[in-house]
């Protein structure tokens, strides 16, 4: 099976830094913020692949650094260093100029975030939300970006009769599926999903999780999944990685995690299931 | 078809201030092309944890687990985690307990692996069908979740699972410990079937009719140990002469109720 995504050393520094950083925080020092000059590490030589059609989890605690990989990946923060390769995309991702970031974030890549907010325009029509990631890749016929989006919110079971209303006037959990329909309608190779099912109750959030499953076995989409809620990964993920003061502290296959857990943290992590 | 050498396995528990439980010791055995090895011992002597081994959700602490897949000897101890999902693809591992799927029936449960390797829904769920129908599961809870199945049940579900994609290494912990005796008899009937196809299988059993049954030879695991082996000769190899079987639970008694 092929690689979607390739990443090494991967790094994010907020702050000046200084050249002690890296060795004076992570597992070993227990914080993530460097004692000489301040700077936190958000993560640091973080390294993984992911295959075509896997899902990969990432879990730790609030501030591990989780959601800044991700954040690095989609290229809404710029990282301090590391190498992202993604499959089509010549040379490095972390590296490409603005045109081609543009289009990384366009056609190869889509974001589903923990904050609606972040994702969507609450004041834009559902189908408009849609509308412009469609327009973005070259669709310029009303009534194709309609029958797209409409076929869109389907898979995401939101009645197609809301496509005109706001997602302001939503519920979270609608709003969420909202999300993930206008983050599939470019066809992404790779899906970035961070904390998606945060704040919703328990049946909402098990139409999301089956809704996630049927995408990824209908389209063949490869997946990093972040989440803190160890159920969440065992459910979807294939392969995880743990993650904690910007470090990945262990990796494996997704029963192998659960069953013989080797880090102190992830068997905290595995004994703290309910 | 597996080579097992010196398998050690420690757990090391941080939660409890870094205790250590050594589940294996210096494991060493070999299982043949289309045998059917039992493993007896008693509870916690590693049994499981052996099996765990070999499919790789444990990661072994020293050691090596030879396993001829069909793509060439590889080391079930060192490969890559990549490499495991590949290598499993071939085995079939049947849990002591199925962990169900919420929101997921019985049928699809049971199809799933088959789709998993590309088989589409159709005649992935007819040979679900098949199965299940053979293990004896009614057919009235096909669509429903095995989340509310009994304990019976539930392990039919798992067996089905394990054997829907025809694996050439089956790994069994306990198939039948939560079933009533026809069930037991028709998954004896199942297993046996599957080795006059050549499948080369690890069953774990505390059941001595169906250990005996079933296995072409019995290792016997002490304390995570190997403490010796028995052939097909049966019931009468169990334990040594110092060690009749019940002897600890008679040794036990007094001091329980004192």
């Amino acid at each position: 099976m092929s690689v979607v995504l390739q990443v090494e050393g991967l790094t994010k520094v907020y702050g000046t830094g200084c050249p002690r950083c890296l060795e004076l925080t992570g597992d070993g020092a227990g914080t993530n913020t460097c004692p000489r000059c301040g700077s936190v590490v958000a993560c640091a030589g973080v390294s993984f692949e992911v295959l075509e059609g896997e899902i990969l989890g990432l879990v730790g605690e609030s501030g591990s650094g989780k959601s800044t990989v991700l954040q690095c990946i989609y290229l809404d923060v710029e990282a301090t260093s590391g190498h992202v390769r993604l499959r089509g995309h010549p040379g490095n991702v972390l590296a490409a100029d603005r045109e081609s970031r543009r289009e990384l974030r366009r056609k190869r890549m889509g974001m589903v975030y923990q904050d609606p907010q972040r994702g969507l325009h609450l004041d834009v029509t559902a189908g408009g939300n849609i509308a412009e990631r469609l327009l973005e890749v070259g669709y310029r016929h009303v009534g194709a970006i309609r029958t797209r989006a409409a076929s869109l919110l389907a898979c995401t079971e939101i009645p197609v009769e809301r496509m005109d209303d706001l997602p302001r006037h939503f519920s979270g959990g609608m709003q969420q599926r909202v999300q993930i329909a206008k983050a599939l309608a470019n066809n992404p190779q790779l899906l970035l999903l961070d904390e998606l099912t945060n704040g919703l109750d328990v049946s909402v959030q098990a139409q999301i999780l089956d809704l996630i499953k049927d995408i990824q076995r209908q389209t063949g989409v490869s997946i990093v999944l972040v989440s803190h809620d160890l159920r969440v990964v065992r459910l979807l993920a294939h392969r995880t990685m743990v993650m904690k003061n910007g470090r990945v502290v262990e990796s494996g296959l997704t029963d192998q995690l659960m069953e013989d857990p080797q880090h102190p943290y992830t068997q905290l992590l595995v004994n703290c299931v309910l | 078809m597996i080579e097992v050498v010196e398998l050690d396995k420690t757990f090391c528990m941080h939660l409890l201030g870094g205790k250590e439980v050594h589940a294996l010791k210096g494991v060493t055995f070999s299982v043949g092309k289309g045998e059917f090895l039992g493993v007896a011992g008693r509870s916690g002597s590693g049994k499981s944890t052996l099996l765990k081994c070999i499919y790789r959700t444990c990661r072994p602490t020293g050691g090596s687990i030879l396993y001829a897949s069909s793509d060439g000897v590889v080391d079930m101890a060192l490969i890559p985690d990549l490499e495991v999902v590949g290598v499993r693809r071939e085995m079939g591992y049947v849990t002591q307990f199925l962990r169900p799927v919420p929101r997921v029936t019985a049928l699809d449960m049971v199809a799933e692996p088959l789709r998993d390797r590309g088989v589409d829904g159709v005649t992935a769920r007819r040979e679900a069908m098949f199965l299940l129908d053979q293990l004896g599961l009614p057919s009235s809870l096909w669509d429903s979740f095995p989340v509310l199945f009994s304990g019976g049940e539930q392990q039919k579900v798992n067996i089905a699972r394990a054997l829907i994609t025809r694996p050439r290494l089956l790994l069994l912990d306990e198939p039948t410990a939560a079933l009533d005796q026809a069930s037991r008899m028709r998954v004896a009937a199942i297993l046996e079937e599957a080795k006059e196809a050549g499948v080369t299988m690890i069953g774990v059993f505390h059941d001595r009719e169906m250990l005996y049954r079933l296995a072409d030879r019995v290792l016997h695991l002490d304390e995570g140990k190997v403490k010796g082996f028995s052939g097909k000769e049966g019931p009468s190899m169990r334990g040594g002469k110092n060690d009749p079987p019940h002897s600890r639970i008679e040794n036990m008694a007094p001091t329980l109720w004192e």
